[in-house]
């Protein structure tokens, strides 16, 4: 491990103030000529900012009757459930395997490789000398390759178009929980503006917005997430730009908004036809989206 | 080392005395069930898992190795349980979520949410978008405190490999978070 590394992986107990003194002296002596380090505790600093250590918890939040009835509720699980042992042995085996399979994915998948890879080069040195049909095979075996491997992450390139292709399309699919967060904020941005439009109020009266500013403020945090996600197509992109426009004119309303100003708010959302975008936007991601296998036995049109 | 009175406590757990369990439950269920909970963010699921994980260790006492302790072999069992009820349950919101988005009728609780529950919401997403390894190793070392020897004994990783994960699973959190500072 060389003294970058070294310092890096001390980084968290240095803030943490968990090192001793001695090693503590030594990551400060390699912080002072080292810059790569300095930055890498730069973003250590600011990564506590967004995420501290909990100062409350969890197990306060339940009241104290819950931790009196807990240890009896275990019994009662126990008594429920009589297994014998080995029972519960073969249970935690289960459990370690399913674990690990989860947390080692990665290892999982490179050992299929390697082993997918040793059995082709084993196939290759044992197959026969000259077979007669294997050439055409192998005449074919470059384009197929070639095929397997598409430009993932370009954009579609509008000299070539495809009949079969969909007419809207991102630019590269987003990822499962990014196309989810993404549909989500255009959901909850859906129903917030759809409320917004519909408000009724008298002229005289100032209606309550509180709750609408509040979503709002969520919508722009959100927006200025899904902005940095590499996967987003640059139509939603723009869709989430106009709607963040929108948003942050709701959000600073004064609290003595004056009808005027969610004139000004509903005027942006009819101007810009939203609801409209949004709409489309989420057919969009439904098109992209791949269905579950179980959706598509049940006949749905998707 | 391990605590010689707790060690004794397993001991006569081992050999049937439920006193001795009870004591051993009344021990650790409020840190089991803080871990649980910051792992699946839910309180039901939580309790579930926790008295789950007391079940387990109960029936696999005779696993039980002396040298480690009982709260951090308990941990384990609860990091199995909730990476596999959090991977179950992403299976189940897979299956539901096109569902979900064919339904129009708008939902109450969006407007519901409290400025809290709107981070808590941030972070939990940002966290279940880390690889497995790393959300495990910000959560145990990170949120729960424990230390890097626990977190390596838990995760039968090295203490190396432990403080490689915390810091990449924090530089990401600090990516995916950082709009979070930014005031409206």
């Amino acid at each position: 491990m060389n003294r970058h590394q070294e310092t890096r992986n001390a980084l968290y107990e240095y803030l943490t103030e968990e090192l001793d003194p001695a090693e503590r002296a030594r990551v400060e002596e390699h912080l002072l000529t080292c810059s790569v380090c300095r930055d890498s505790l730069t973003v250590l600093r600011e990564a506590f900012a967004v995420l501290p250590k909990p100062e409350t918890d969890p197990a306060a939040e339940r009241p104290e009757e819950f931790w009196e009835s807990f240890p009896a509720l275990v019994e009662r699980r126990l008594r429920v459930r009589p297994l014998r042992r080995w029972e519960g042995i073969i249970a935690r085996i289960r459990d370690e395997l399913l674990s690990f399979a989860v947390m080692r994915r990665g290892h999982i998948a490179l050992t299929g490789i390697a082993t997918g890879l040793c059995a082709i080069a084993l196939a290759l040195l044992l197959r026969p000398a000259a077979p007669p049909v294997a050439l055409p095979q192998q005449q074919n075996l470059p384009p197929a390759v070639a095929e397997e491997q598409p430009p993932m992450t370009s954009e579609p390139t509008v000299s070539t178009p495809s009949i079969g292709a969909p007419r809207i399309s991102p630019a590269a699919p987003p990822s499962k929980i990014s196309a989810e967060r993404v549909s989500d904020y255009f959901r909850k941005s859906k129903i917030l503006l759809i409320g917004v439009t519909n408000l009724k109020h008298d002229q005289d009266s100032t209606p309550d917005l509180s709750t609408e500013q509040h979503v709002s403020r969520a919508l722009v945090r959100e927006a200025r997430y899904l902005r940095q996600e590499p996967g987003l197509s640059p139509k939603a992109k723009e869709l989430i730009d106009e709607l963040n426009r929108v948003l942050i004119q709701l959000a600073n309303l004064s609290e003595h908004n004056d009808a005027s100003g969610i004139e000004i708010v509903r005027g942006g959302i009819r101007q810009e036809n939203l609801l409209f975008k949004i709409r489309m936007a989420e057919s969009a991601i439904n098109v992209a989206r791949p269905v579950p296998v179980s959706l598509k036995k049940e006949g749905s049109p998707l | 080392m391990p605590d010689v009175d707790e060690h004794r406590l397993v001991l006569e757990a081992r050999k049937g005395s439920q006193e001795a369990f009870r004591c051993l439950v009344e021990r650790h269920m409020r840190r089991a069930y803080a871990l649980a909970f910051r792992f699946v963010n839910d309180h039901h699921d939580a309790e579930e898992i926790a008295q789950e994980a007391f079940v387990r260790a109960f029936e696999s006492l005779d696993g039980f190795r002396a040298e480690a302790e009982f709260g951090t072999w308990l941990y384990r069992i609860i990091t199995n349980l909730s990476l596999n009820r959090l991977k179950d349950g992403k299976r189940r919101r897979e299956r539901s979520v096109d569902m979900n988005f064919a339904a129009t009728v708008p939902d109450e609780t969006v407007f519901q949410a409290s400025h809290n529950d709107d981070v808590r919401m941030h972070i939990e997403r940002a966290l279940h978008e880390l690889p497995t390894l790393q959300r495990a190793v910000v959560i145990l070392r990170h949120l729960h405190g424990l230390s890097t020897r626990e977190v390596s004994v838990i995760l039968h990783c090295t203490e190396g490999t432990v403080k490689t994960h915390l810091f990449r699973g924090m530089e990401k959190m600090r990516l995916k978070l950082n709009f979070l500072r930014e005031e409206v």
